[in-house]
């Protein structure tokens, strides 16, 4: 089930993409977030925010030295001047069919392509099938703050599991982090001190 | 290829030397020019007597007039309320080339509109036009460019005009650079048709009570400057004059006081008779900088509104407070943001072309082939190498 747009590709791998929006569009993405590319007919990617980056420019540089600025110069810049907030999104795996797979997907989605927020039941769909493969995809990861970015994706993965009755998810999901971070001690606290941090009930 | 740094080096020392001999040279014109003004003020009406003679005698004199204010006068910034609506607006044009393809002209303008302590957003719009090659066939050949942008001034009014004529609030029209313009020696007809609607536009902005005024940026005009060799009886055209800065100058030396204002003036001149009664144009000079280091710009005003010390007031006030946005430039924002939006890229001019170009292959019109010239000029380079 498709939500709300994020925007539009603008460049793409088949580790990751890059979306563009503008600044108007910014309360719709958060940090962590499930997102889906629906491509051809039965065929969709499925991406996890990992940054969302706002550009400056020169003349946003000069207006901070303003000692006040205007209400309406604040909306002209944010409203009116083409200033896009670039999204990366870590590709964690695909749909094929009817089958959810979490590996990464065979083709990356093109340029212009819509990328939506998925809903409630889309990433019950995703998160709940197979082994929580996906995982190792947000753990390879180098450039992006692991930890913040898994309790982020917990959080809303686990409100979508509760909300349809499936209370046991983030104990399972929890688990497989702790497997898969057993030999790495010092990722495994800043995990699970992340997920603390953000209130995850357990 | 790059300069020859060589050549360049070897030359730098005397260059030098030789700014330095001028901006000594300025400095002392500066103090000169600052005590004839002084002593002009104590006997105005005899200064404008003699202006106003020599403009008689004078076809080409082009020089600052005083008005009632003194004309050492120096006014405080201007703190009067402004609650209505700004527009700004600013063109762009693609010029044709005879070595493209197809040769076109086309003018881009926009205009932001500013209702002040609204809250919102500035409304932007824009209006694109292609000129017809009818209104540009002359001799068989295309019009010059700096007729294309003529025509780009005064579409930029005309949109100025018709924006404000639907807002109900008071309107102040910001226009970069001056508001009049000078009948050329070569004018062509098509010159005396534009030069009309200009004077058109600024009744009806009259008629309608909408204030404008025109921003000259870091100015280098001598209005005020040739008005004192008039009064020190020195021929304007003289070279070796005791007066040889600009008005900027002068006036950083002035108005040291940040946002205070010179005098208003108008201008003796023969060269623009369609910028006459409540359409002629009137000046100050205004120190736009927030810091001790003095930035001028020349606001240039019509009659109707000099006359008004309130409107003037205003005016002043609603620059300052435009030049404070942009932190440390001191350079009205709303101008600035008319300009961002009006620019057109060298990349949007090629992408016009091509819309053209297919446009007119769709009717089976027959296309020239670029020129030789261009050809070579538009091959890929090596990277690195710049055009």
């Amino acid at each position: 089930m498709k939500g709300q747009v994020v925007g539009k590709l603008l460049r793409a791998s088949t580790v990751g993409y890059v979306v563009g929006c503008r600044l108007s569009q910014i309360d719709v993405p958060s940090l962590g977030a499930l997102v889906i590319v629906p491509l051809k007919k039965n065929y969709s990617v499925y991406g996890l925010i990992t940054d969302i980056h706002i550009d400056d420019d020169g003349l946003v540089r000069q207006l901070v030295l303003s000692e006040q600025i205007a209400p309406e110069i604040i909306a002209d810049n944010r409203q009116n001047r083409n200033v896009p907030v670039e999204i990366s999104v870590l590709a964690v795996g695909f749909q094929q069919g009817d089958t959810v797979s979490h590996l990464l997907p065979p083709r990356p989605p093109l340029s212009l392509d819509t990328i939506y927020i998925c809903e409630y039941p889309e990433i019950v769909r995703f998160t709940g099938n197979g082994h929580f493969g996906y995982f190792r995809h947000i753990l390879r990861g180098v450039d992006y703050p692991i930890p913040e970015i898994l309790a982020a994706h917990l959080q809303q993965a686990q409100a979508a599991h509760s909300n349809m009755d499936d209370s046991g998810w983030l104990e399972l999901a929890t688990q497989e982090l702790i497997t898969l971070l057993r030999d790495d001690y010092q990722m495994l606290m800043n995990v699970l001190g992340a997920l603390a941090d953000m209130n995850v009930k357990m | 290829m790059p300069f020859n740094y060589i050549d360049i080096n070897h030359q730098l020392p005397e260059y030098c030397e030789k700014v330095e001999n001028v901006r000594r040279l300025v400095s002392t014109n500066i103090d000169l020019a600052n005590m004839r003004l002084t002593e002009g003020a104590k006997n105005q009406d005899r200064a404008i007597e003699q202006i106003l003679e020599a403009g008689k005698n004078n076809q080409k004199l082009r020089c600052a007039l005083p008005g009632e204010e003194a004309m050492n006068s120096i006014f405080p910034p201007s703190n009067a309320g402004f609650s209505g609506v700004l527009i700004a607006t600013d063109g762009s044009q693609a010029n044709s080339s005879r070595h493209a393809r197809i040769e076109f002209s086309a003018i881009n303008i926009s205009a932001v509109i500013l209702e002040v302590n609204s809250g919102e957003a500035p409304l932007i719009r824009t209006k694109s036009e292609l000129i017809m090659p009818d209104d540009l066939l002359e001799e068989n050949s295309f019009e010059t460019d700096s007729h294309v942008a003529l025509l780009r001034d005064l579409k930029e009014r005309l949109f100025s005009a018709d924006l404000a004529r639907d807002i109900d609030k008071q309107v102040i029209i910001l226009i970069d650079g001056g508001l009049e313009l000078y009948r050329e020696l070569s004018a062509t007809s098509q010159y005396e048709k534009v030069l009309k609607q200009y004077r058109e536009v600024y009744e009806d902005l009259y008629s309608q009570k909408v204030l404008y005024s025109g921003f000259i940026d870091k100015p280098g005009s001598k209005l005020v400057v040739s008005m004192l060799q008039v009064l020190s009886g020195e021929d304007i055209s003289n070279d070796n004059s005791t007066f040889r800065l600009s008005d900027r100058k002068l006036f950083s030396k002035i108005l040291k006081q940040p946002g205070s204002r010179s005098a208003i003036f108008s201008i003796q001149s023969h060269q623009t008779p369609n910028f006459v009664d409540e359409m002629a144009t009137h000046f100050f000079y205004i120190n736009t900088s927030h810091t001790e280091e003095p930035n001028i710009a020349r606001i240039e005003i019509p009659a109707w509104v000099a006359r008004e010390c309130e409107l003037v007031n205003l005016i002043h006030s609603v620059i300052l407070k435009q030049c404070a946005i942009a932190g440390n430039v001191p350079y009205p924002y709303l101008i600035h943001r008319a300009h961002e939006e009006a620019i057109v890229r060298f990349e949007e001019s090629n992408q016009l072309e091509t819309i053209i170009l297919n446009a007119l292959i769709e009717r089976g019109v027959y296309i020239d082939e670029k020129s030789g010239k261009q050809t070579l000029k538009d091959l890929e380079r090596r990277k690195g190498m710049k055009p």
